[in-house]
């Protein structure tokens, strides 16, 4: 159970950027601690909840970006691109608001309780204009769309396909004159048809968190930096690469998310030797593991 | 006064295991004429007293028109099988023509109505009685005889009918029994006919088949998760290949449980290959573990010292896979049944495979998955926790892109060695990938296992595992690192050790190395 504020309308703290839209609410529920800074320089992230690890990596990439440059990302708090907007920017130690679509008691927020606390620990806030149990329903995710397109100065869209919600995200920044940012993928991949629509449209084509910066007129951080059990690092300090087969290995992860058997074939080693390798890197953090790939 | 009396040895047959049993027949002047058979018998003996009656008379004798009792002795076994429908005739055929039967012979066979012997099951079951209790001579039908004869100490005459056995004995039973057995290769050493192509049908998949080898080296259980068409049933099914011939021991002990519950093949009695059960996802719980009125064997008895393969694991009705948990863990199961209680031996390697999700393409790269999180939670709770603890390896496959296959196939082509190709191995992989060396890495690693330990890794407890699991310091430093940044458990901290001791012993190391442990990290799901 999380402490539910409620916020009005009238308040000084309730954010400028929402009230400057037609359909404002006329309050909202919070968990986390709102200042006058809470929704100065947030970017929305926003995407597909079926997402491929294209969209994964582009979202972790970008979210970092943002985060180091000292940018709040906004998203929906839906599992694909969303939860993995909120959860590379709390790993990141950043700030991330979640625009919930069901009270902030519901038990979507129960069952991802663990990123939600987390959310707050790092100073990052929970919102809903519902009632702390209102359920999510399918009419309450578009309307929570409004505000992410609202709060956000900006709407990047990382992976969407073409009946994705994110696309109506997209719609309402249009109609609040927000400017519209779209990752372009593969034009052979389904989940990056929403983006190429969006691009044809007249999105802005971006492909980094500076790109972003630049497009919002945001300041860029000097240095990327990463956390590696909560130490802060240089990015490019953030990889050990041993030897020569781990270069090996990381250089065709790095092209592309590869299984062991795959590596494998490619290096023409036997999986012993990979399988042990691969164990060190994902041990010291240079490499991730999800669904038996591995990626950078 | 003619002795009326004839008592005949055999066996009866309780659960997988047999005990001696007598078929007296006597055949009395007074009282009214009347034939009944006792001694707790089912309903197939009931009704063997019409198939006996109508062989004998059909066979050219006249049946005996007195008060003949049949009592299968001891009389407080239940007695099953239609084998009895033998002994019994011959009983009633020594008192029509006088006959001598020496008292080291066994009959054993259903009678057809024309006095014909049908083939009957649990042949090797009872030879194997016969065998250990010493006695010389079986008479069974002719279809029965392969079976029987896997025993060379016993004598095994093949009859056709009725009249074949009788004279047998009118000519005074004699030496020329002794060279009655059927042919049967005695000791063939020689591989079935398959070749290397068999176990490289499925391209690429190095990880999986490494898995396998790690596998049939410790007994370890296995699941392999992928989408539909990564080749997962065709790898399973190759699995068998990989283990070392079954020990005559063990041999015997298949063909026991076999006997019981099917007709034992050639194959089976010629090679030791160890038995592979693959039955469907529709399965009951008797079948699986055994039951019936009259329990029989279910499929994980008829995978003992085998393979127990269950594709399309979720699938599986959850009774039916909870009830696999004890015989993972001990290696027999125990039905009882009609007050009495039936341990049918179960010793066997789970290989199971499934699919990452509902509809099979979650975390998939050519294909997108349609189903919600929810429909994957609940799949996956379909196989419990308990469950896949007791798996050691845990492997996810990956669909080979089939434009790499086409491609290496055509590049390769030109050098003529599409085998190499299609066996994903070049090189490096191709060394270690080909099925010989793999057999006999596999052998040599079992045979460490039960000369140093005396028991295959996959069941050594804790304890054991704390003796001869040893790591250096460095590998202790490893596992302590990956038990905090992987999120492992204490049970899958000792899979962990057990595996490396595995792969220790396929690398003919007698420490368990750092590589061992780096390796045997990589076979696990994180689900």
């Amino acid at each position: 159970m999380f402490d539910v504020n409620r916020l009005e309308v009238s308040d000084i703290l309730f954010p400028q950027s929402l009230k400057a839209i037609s359909d404002c609410p006329q309050f909202l529920y919070y968990c986390g601690d709102i200042t006058e800074e809470s929704f100065e320089k947030c970017v929305a992230v926003v995407g597909t909840r079926r997402m491929t690890m294209y969209g994964r990596r582009v979202t972790q990439k970008i979210v970092q970006e943002l985060v180091c440059s000292g940018i709040t990302v906004v998203s929906g708090f839906m599992y694909g691109i969303d939860m993995t907007a909120h959860e590379t920017a709390v790993n990141c130690e950043g700030k991330t608001i979640a625009i919930l679509p069901c009270g902030i008691n519901d038990s979507l927020v129960e069952n991802n309780a663990d990123l939600a606390e987390r959310i707050l620990r790092k100073g990052g806030l929970l919102i809903s204009e519902f009632e702390p149990d209102f359920p999510a329903k399918i009419w309450t995710f578009h309307k929570r769309n409004r505000i992410i397109a609202a709060l956000g100065s900006g709407v990047v869209i990382t992976e969407a396909t073409l009946d994705s919600g994110s696309l109506i995200t997209a719609n309402f920044a249009k109609k609040y004159n927000k400017c519209i940012l779209s990752v372009p993928g593969s034009v052979f991949s389904e989940c990056s048809m929403g983006c190429l629509q969006l691009l044809r449209d007249g999105a802005r084509a971006v492909g980094s968190g500076y790109d972003i910066c630049k497009e919002l007129g945001f300041e860029t951080a000097k240095d990327m930096y990463v956390f590696k059990d909560s130490v802060r690092l240089k990015a490019e300090d953030h990889l050990w690469i041993k030897d020569s087969i781990e270069y090996r290995i990381y250089q065709l992860i790095n092209d592309s998310d590869k299984s062991i058997s795959e590596l494998s074939e490619d290096l023409d080693l036997s999986v012993e030797v990979v399988s042990s390798k691969v164990t060190l890197m994902l041990l010291a953090g240079t490499i991730c593991e999800e669904n038996g790939k591995f990626y950078v | 006064m003619r002795l009326m009396l004839y008592i005949l040895k055999s066996a009866a047959i309780n659960g997988v295991s047999t005990i001696n049993a007598f078929v007296e027949v006597d055949i009395s002047e007074r009282g009214m004429p009347y034939f009944d058979i006792i001694g707790l018998g089912n309903k197939s003996i009931e009704e063997s007293k019409l198939r006996i009656k109508t062989a004998v008379q059909n066979s050219g004798f006249v049946f005996p028109n007195k008060k003949i009792t049949v009592n299968l002795a001891p009389a407080d076994i239940p007695k099953q099988g239609s084998f009895y429908d033998f002994p019994i005739a011959m009983g009633i055929l020594t008192y029509i023509n006088n006959l001598k039967i020496p008292d080291s012979v066994y009959f054993f066979g259903e009678l057809s109505l024309n006095g014909d012997l049908k083939y009957t099951k649990s042949a090797f079951i009872f030879a194997l009685h016969a065998h250990a209790s010493g006695n010389k001579f079986i008479f069974l039908p002719e279809s029965c005889a392969r079976e029987a004869a896997f025993f060379p100490d016993i004598s095994v005459v093949p009859v056709k009918n009725l009249v074949q056995a009788v004279d047998y004995f009118k000519s005074g039973l004699s030496m020329e029994l002794k060279n009655a057995n059927p042919k049967l290769d005695p000791e063939p050493d020689f591989d079935l006919e398959f070749t290397e192509s068999s176990f490289i049908d499925v391209y690429g998949q190095v990880q999986a088949k490494r898995a396998l080898e790690i596998s049939a080296a410790g007994g370890h259980n296995l699941i392999l998760l992928g989408a539909p068409g990564v080749g997962k049933t065709m790898l399973a099914n190759k699995y068998k290949y990989l283990l070392p011939f079954l020990n005559r021991e063990d041999h015997i002990e298949v063909l026991k449980i076999h006997s019981v519950s099917n007709m034992v093949s050639d194959e089976q009695l010629i090679y030791k290959i160890p038995p592979f059960r693959s039955p469907h996802h529709s399965i009951s719980y008797a079948g699986m573990i055994g039951g019936g009125a009259n329990p029989a064997p279910g499929e994980i008895s008829l995978a003992h010292n085998g393979v127990l393969f269950l594709d399309e694991f979720p699938e599986f009705s959850r009774v039916v896979v909870e009830m696999l948990r004890e015989p993972l863990e001990s290696g027999y199961i125990r039905i009882i049944r009609n007050r009495n209680s039936y341990t049918f031996p179960a010793r066997f390697t789970l290989i199971a495979s499934c699919n990452p999700c509902p509809c099979g393409y979650y975390g998939s790269r050519n294909k997108k998955c349609t189903c919600t999180p929810r429909q994957i939670m609940n799949y996956w709770k379909k196989i419990s926790g308990p469950i896949l603890d007791r798996i050691d390896l845990q492997v996810r496959m990956e669909a080979v892109n089939p434009e790499d296959i086409k491609n290496s196939c055509i590049n390769n082509l030109s050098a003529n060695c599409t085998a190499d190709v299609l066996a994903g191995a070049t090189g490096e992989n191709r060394r270690s990938a080909s099925l010989e060396s793999i057999k006999l890495r596999v052998k040599n690693a079992r045979g460490i296992q039960q000369s140093g330990r005396g028991k295959l890794n996959c069941f050594l407890d804790n304890t054991l595992v704390e003796k001869y699991c040893k790591t250096g310091v460095e590998g202790r430093r490893v596992l302590d690192e990956a038990f905090i940044k992987l999120g492992m458990s204490v049970r899958s901290y000792f899979k962990i050790l057990k595996i490396s001791r595995t792969i220790a012993d396929l690398d003919n190391s007698s420490d368990i190395k750092t590589d061992h442990i780096l390796e045997a990290l990589q076979y696990r799901i994180n689900a």
